[in-house]
């Protein structure tokens, strides 16, 4: 089942979206970080520790600024066996709509082309 | 440049990125969030005690990985991981044709992750024009990467923080530019004096 990685500049939002999007699809596995040190900030560690935890072909969510770029290097760095992309679509509706799709079934290709239509 | 000495180059690093602290700082307040100074030296200081052994490729690779996660901001991912990409293309001793290639590389790295093209107001002004400045000139002083970033100084940024100040960039030297100038020279003399 196609697995969620949300990348924020802020705790509060990666918290809180996934907080959101497990109320709706339960069952989809959400990987979500954002701060560095307690503060604002991303840093390629965090997305590369929560790559090292997907077990299946996996959709990144990301939101301003430089969290694109260290999403971008991770995933190049990513060595493990699953397919992992880039989504376009708004980190908080993108993200809503990937998860509720997965645990209905859909599988990444499905979802990256509904994804498609809310691109940012 | 064999392993040994690009460790020291490196290493050097650290020393002039304690120097520039200031300078850098100075010029990130006036178009930027004034931290550019500190970044640096705090990831070139993370290199010097976790860099300290290994191939060419092996150095060049965890420099690259000790930036991307010990500088905030855009410059420790664009810096750390064109190091990365540098050392896929390093060989065991690097002499003037191959830091040639490393360079353009950086530079591809740097358009490519940074979504610039040159004439932003950017570290890739001074990045993108070094494989040539080196391939032309034979070495890679001081002076003429100087000129390079010195050319950002006119320029209206169009691409990260600075952005927002618009016409204002203009009139200060873009601190990434300046930062480049060092990194590129301690690579560029490492390889000149062997």
């Amino acid at each position: 089942m196609a697995e969620i990685l949300i990348i924020s500049h802020s705790a509060e939002i990666a918290e809180g979206t996934k907080a959101l999007i497990s109320q709706m699809a339960g069952d989809t596995v959400i990987h979500a970080s954002g701060g560095v040190d307690g503060g604002i900030g991303t840093n390629i560690d965090q997305i590369t520790e929560m790559l090292d935890k997907v077990n299946d072909d996996t959709l990144c969510f990301y939101d301003i600024g430089s969290s694109r770029m260290n999403l971008e290097m991770a995933v190049e760095m990513y060595t493990g066996p699953h397919s992992v992309y880039l989504t376009e679509a708004p980190i908080v509706e993108g993200s809503f709509l990937a998860a509720v799709e997965s645990s209905i079934g859909s599988d990444v290709d499905q979802i990256r082309e509904k994804l498609q239509a809310m691109k940012k | 440049m064999d392993a040994e000495k690009l460790i020291s180059q490196l290493h050097g690093l650290k020393t002039v990125f304690d120097d520039k602290e200031r300078e850098l700082t100075a010029l990130d307040r006036e178009i930027g969030d004034g931290d550019h100074g500190v970044n640096m030296k705090r990831g070139f200081s993370a290199v010097a005690e976790k860099v300290t052994d290994g191939s060419t490729q092996e150095i060049l690779k965890q420099t690259g990985m000790t930036l991307m996660s010990s500088i905030g901001g855009a410059s420790g991912p664009l810096y750390g991981f064109s190091f990365v990409k540098m050392s896929e293309v390093a060989e065991d001793t690097i002499d003037s044709n191959n830091l040639a290639e490393m360079l353009d590389v950086f530079a591809k790295t740097v358009g490519e992750k940074g979504k610039v093209s040159g004439g932003e107001k950017t570290m890739y002004d001074v990045i993108s024009k070094t494989a040539d400045l080196l391939r032309e000139g034979g070495s890679l002083d001081l002076e003429s990467l100087q000129a390079l970033a010195d050319d950002t100084e006119d320029m209206i940024a169009t691409k990260g923080r600075a952005a927002y100040f618009k016409e204002n960039s203009k009139g200060t030297i873009d601190p990434g530019a300046q930062s480049a100038v060092y990194v590129i020279q301690a690579l560029g003399e490492g390889v000149k004096n062997g």
